[in-house]
């Protein structure tokens, strides 16, 4: 019987030690930053002092919030980025799936070329596009002078047009990995329900609304999740591309607990808005998963 | 989730690559700086400096370091470069806080950035240690030009001697038929700039991250704490302020000069703007002479030559841009602050001379000037007005400083928002200045709190 127990011990020491190294990793870049910051939320923070900089002021911080019309603006502007941007790569991932699953020929090279956004290096991607922008003497708005639309946007230096033009560029990243997840979905699907349909006489679009579609829905939520949490995250593209602007038009969470933080070094506040920021994603994310349970016991 | 997973790896990758690199940077074959008291005694193990600047090393520092090592090998100094920008500045401000391999000299780059740390008690006033190494401040770079604060100690000595100049394009000016400029106010600027307008070249450019004219025009009528009013309030309802603002839609609207959204959406700077060919005249700062010199990323055949900075009023001779700069000081935790000292002596002597290649002006009123304006132009006399670059070196400027300016950042960030609001129509020019008003005073009482 202690013998038992020993190799048992033994056994689990040995599993804690392979996880040592990356749980190491984990506690010292990860889980003790997410403390620290819950900590700061109720402190008010004089960063150049170090430590002794640091006074207690409860919940002060949430009371700020309330007063801070530029939390409300970038929250809204999250909300179109995030509105705007998941639904569309969703349905144009989808529509590229269905077609990239039979219909095309070099399919897998058409597959690589939609997939390489996504892997390429958002930095660069953004400046790239930046450049493309450009609203005297970039490409896209030559070509659209040169079909005959003689005021192009302004994109990125026009308030007007600058989220959009993100929002067109973060569409244009993730189509790739939602066309991904969808082609990987597609092949789950039996093709006895399409031949079934077709001898029914069901035309091609019923069959992608009644079959595909729902028969997706897992693949859907997955997906829904992954670009949600993402999409209200965006940070990159806003710090490269606009910083913020032009009139806070691409002002957006991140960014602005960025700002708040590391250029008027109001560590507290910040450190709320980002618990904020998690606290919505978490609870979007929560209703998703109970939403996802029953929706699927219809099937 | 793989996405998150995947960010959340690579923010530990880049932890680890970064804690890696500090140590790198800093290992110097395990010769670290703990060994404080030998510092006047010259025996024993060497020291070790580390010396924190905004400067690429290949731009200056780096030799001047090296020459310093050369001559002293029982205090070496390592040179680190941060950013000088938002992120570079925390990194700085961070490392002066930690107690391994902190930097023991350091440089600030503006008044409210050496303001901020005085008043955090980060830095270690200076007087005893002048007196220790018998540096002579007025003899050298005279008392006027640094500021004392106001418990009367020095905090830092100022290295370099920046100043502020039009830098125009001389063959468009020639083609425009044009003579230099040799006082000028704003208003003639901006008749020179539409006329300097031809096809795709533009009269006048400007980096948006670095300048905008209510500023400047703000600068030249207060050159003293430009923000605020003699009895503390905001300074932002002044008419200099409207001006400026008023100036520069003036200029873009009449296609003088790219929007500033345009400007901010390209990053556009100063030297891509000049040398380029996409403006033919930015106000700037001497500095520029690294990129003029620099013909291998900015290739041109056209001269440069220099004029003064446009007055808001006739004769004034207020030098935007231009002022003290490099401040150096000591951190307050330095266990090496003998050696520290000795290092800025001879730093702010003779040292800095290898910044004058990369742009940057000793603020030794002893130097050499024939020299120093020798090795700004190096081999490159054909691309700068040499005439004019002399005069431009001789003037005799007022140098706008603002030491005593409450939350000097959150005061420029209310003063960008209201001013792209009017360049971009979002509110008239009246709006903009009671708006401006209106949050300057609030947020000068909240800093005041």
């Amino acid at each position: 019987m202690k013998r038992w127990r020993n190799s048992r011990v033994r056994e689990q020491a040995a599993g804690y030690l392979f996880i040592l190294p990356n749980f190491a990793g984990y506690v010292v870049f990860v889980l003790t930053p997410i403390l620290f910051s819950l900590y700061l939320v109720f402190v008010d923070w004089e960063y150049l002092k170090g430590f002794a900089g640091i006074r207690w002021v409860g919940l002060d911080n949430f009371r700020e919030l309330g007063n801070d019309p530029k939390f409300l603006h970038s929250l809204k502007n999250n909300v179109v980025f995030t509105a705007i941007s998941v639904p569309a790569s969703m349905i144009i991932g989808l529509l590229l799936a269905v077609l990239l699953n039979k219909y095309v020929y070099m399919r897998n090279t058409l597959r690589t070329i939609i997939f390489l956004p996504y892997m390429a290096s958002l930095a660069a991607v953004s400046v790239i596009w930046s450049i493309m922008y450009n609203a005297s003497s970039g490409p896209i708005n030559a070509f659209l002078k040169s079909i005959g639309i003689a005021h192009p946007p302004g994109w990125l230096s026009s308030p007007q047009s600058a989220l959009y033009a993100i929002i067109i560029m973060s569409v244009w990243m993730t189509i790739g990995y939602t066309m991904i997840i969808y082609l990987a979905g597609l092949q789950g699907i039996s093709k006895d329900l399409y031949e079934a349909a077709d001898i029914d006489g069901a035309s091609k679009l019923r069959q992608l609304l009644q079959i595909t579609v729902p028969m997706l829905s897992p693949t859907t939520f997955l997906i829904l999740i992954t670009q949600l949490i993402w999409s209200f995250q965006v940070f990159a593209p806003v710090a490269i591309m606009t910083q913020g602007g032009p009139i806070d038009s691409t002002m957006v969470l991140s960014y602005h607990i960025y700002l708040e933080a590391f250029r008027f070094y109001k560590m507290g506040y910040a450190a709320a808005m980002s618990w904020v920021l998690f606290a919505i994603i978490f609870v979007v994310t929560i209703v998703q998963w109970q939403g996802q349970r029953r929706w699927q016991n219809h099937f | 989730m793989k996405r998150t997973t995947a960010t959340a790896i690579g923010a530990v990758l880049a932890a680890s690559m970064i804690l890696g690199g500090c140590g790198g940077s800093n290992d110097g074959d395990g010769q670290t700086a703990s060994s404080a008291p030998s510092a006047s005694g010259g025996s024993g193990k060497a020291i070790t400096l580390q010396f924190w600047g905004g400067v690429p090393p290949e731009s200056g520092p780096q030799e001047a370091v090296d020459n310093w090592n050369k001559l002293h090998p029982d205090i070496q100094v390592q040179y680190t470069r941060f950013v000088n920008d938002d992120a570079g500045n925390l990194k700085l401000e961070t490392a002066l806080l930690s107690n391994q391999d902190a930097p023991d000299v350091f440089m600030s780059y503006s008044d409210f950035n050496v303001t901020k740390r005085v008043e955090a008690g980060m830095i270690e006033p200076l007087d005893d240690l002048i007196a220790q190494v018998g540096f002579d401040v007025d003899g050298i770079i005279g008392v006027d030009n640094i500021k004392k604060f106001p418990d009367g100690h020095y905090y830092y000595l100022p290295a370099n001697r920046n100043i502020g100049a039009t830098l125009i394009n001389k063959t468009a000016l020639e083609a425009a038929g044009e003579q230099v400029p040799e006082a000028w106010t704003w208003d003639q600027f901006a008749a020179l700039a539409k006329k300097l307008t031809t096809g795709d070249m533009k009269g006048t450019a400007m980096d948006a991250a670095l300048n905008n004219y209510g500023e400047h025009l703000l600068a030249e009528e207060k050159p003293l704490d430009s923000y605020i009013k003699d009895d503390g309030t905001s300074n932002f309802d002044s008419p200099a302020l409207k001006q400026g603002l008023e100036l520069q839609k003036d200029l873009e609207s009449s296609g003088a000069q790219l929007s500033r959204a345009e400007a901010v959406a390209n990053k556009l700077t100063n030297q891509d703007a000049l040398l380029t060919g996409k403006a033919a005249m930015v106000v700037s700062q001497i500095y520029m002479l690294r990129y003029i010199k620099d013909t291998t990323n900015y290739p041109h055949d056209f001269q440069i030559v220099f004029a003064p900075v446009p007055q808001l009023t006739e004769g004034g001779n207020v030098n935007i841009g231009g002022g003290m700069g490099d401040f150096m000081s000591i951190n307050k935790n330095s266990p090496n602050k003998d050696a520290a000292i000795q290092f800025m002596d001879w730093y702010l002597k003779e040292g800095n001379m290898a910044m004058v290649p990369g742009g940057r002006i000793p603020t030794n009123k002893q130097a050499d000037q024939a020299k120093i304006a020798e090795m700004l132009i190096g081999d490159a006399g054909d691309l700068i007005d040499q005439a004019s670059l002399q005069a431009a070196l001789s003037g005799d400027y007022v140098f706008p400083t603002s030491y005593n300016v409450p939350a000097p950042t959150e005061l420029h960030q209310v003063y960008t928002e209201e001013m792209e609001k009017y360049l971009l129509g979002a509110q008239s020019i009246d709006a903009a200045t009671a708006a401006l008003k209106k949050r300057g005073d609030e947020t000068i009482a909240s800093a005041k709190k």
